[in-house]
């Protein structure tokens, strides 16, 4: 996973650079799926599917890599 | 062959390695950034259903053949 973006952090717009890069992409899905209507503060409910979307969204990168880097051609 | 050019072909072997995975991972962030979206419509679960990972699987290698596709269409228009 270390392995993945290993680009320059100082490019602007949505280039993918290292963790921090990938943090920006997940929280942006994470908070259209999760945070439907903002309130006063985080629900419960908003935390934990936060931390589901998470996961999920890595798991997602790891299936996208063994899709296309395990299978033979 | 001296000693510093064995080690110039070595470094140069290195970093075009470094710059193939650099490449690689760049290739699955932005796969599964699109494909995300495409599969995961409802609100993330504790697992993926089978409906979810089949489709982002799927959905990796169409891109990929897409891709493919477009490269053999651009280089037949120059």
């Amino acid at each position: 996973f270390k392995q993945l973006g290993q680009n320059k952090l100082d490019q602007p717009g949505p280039a993918p650079s290292k963790s921090w890069g990938l943090s920006q992409t997940i929280s942006t899905k994470c908070f259209d799926k999760c945070i439907t209507k903002p309130g006063s503060s985080m629900s419960g409910s908003e935390s934990s599917c936060i931390s589901r979307c998470v996961d999920r969204y890595i798991e997602a990168t790891g299936i996208i890599t063994s899709t296309l880097f395990s299978s033979p051609h | 062959m001296d000693p510093s050019q064995v080690q110039s072909a070595e470094f140069a072997q290195f970093l075009a390695q470094e710059e193939q995975r650099a490449k690689v991972g760049e290739m699955v962030i932005k796969i599964t950034n699109v494909c995300w979206d495409k599969c995961i419509t409802s609100t993330p679960g504790s697992k993926f259903s089978s409906s979810e990972s089949s489709c982002l699987s799927n959905c990796a290698r169409r891109y990929m053949d897409m891709s493919l596709l477009i490269v053999k269409r651009v280089q037949n228009m120059q």
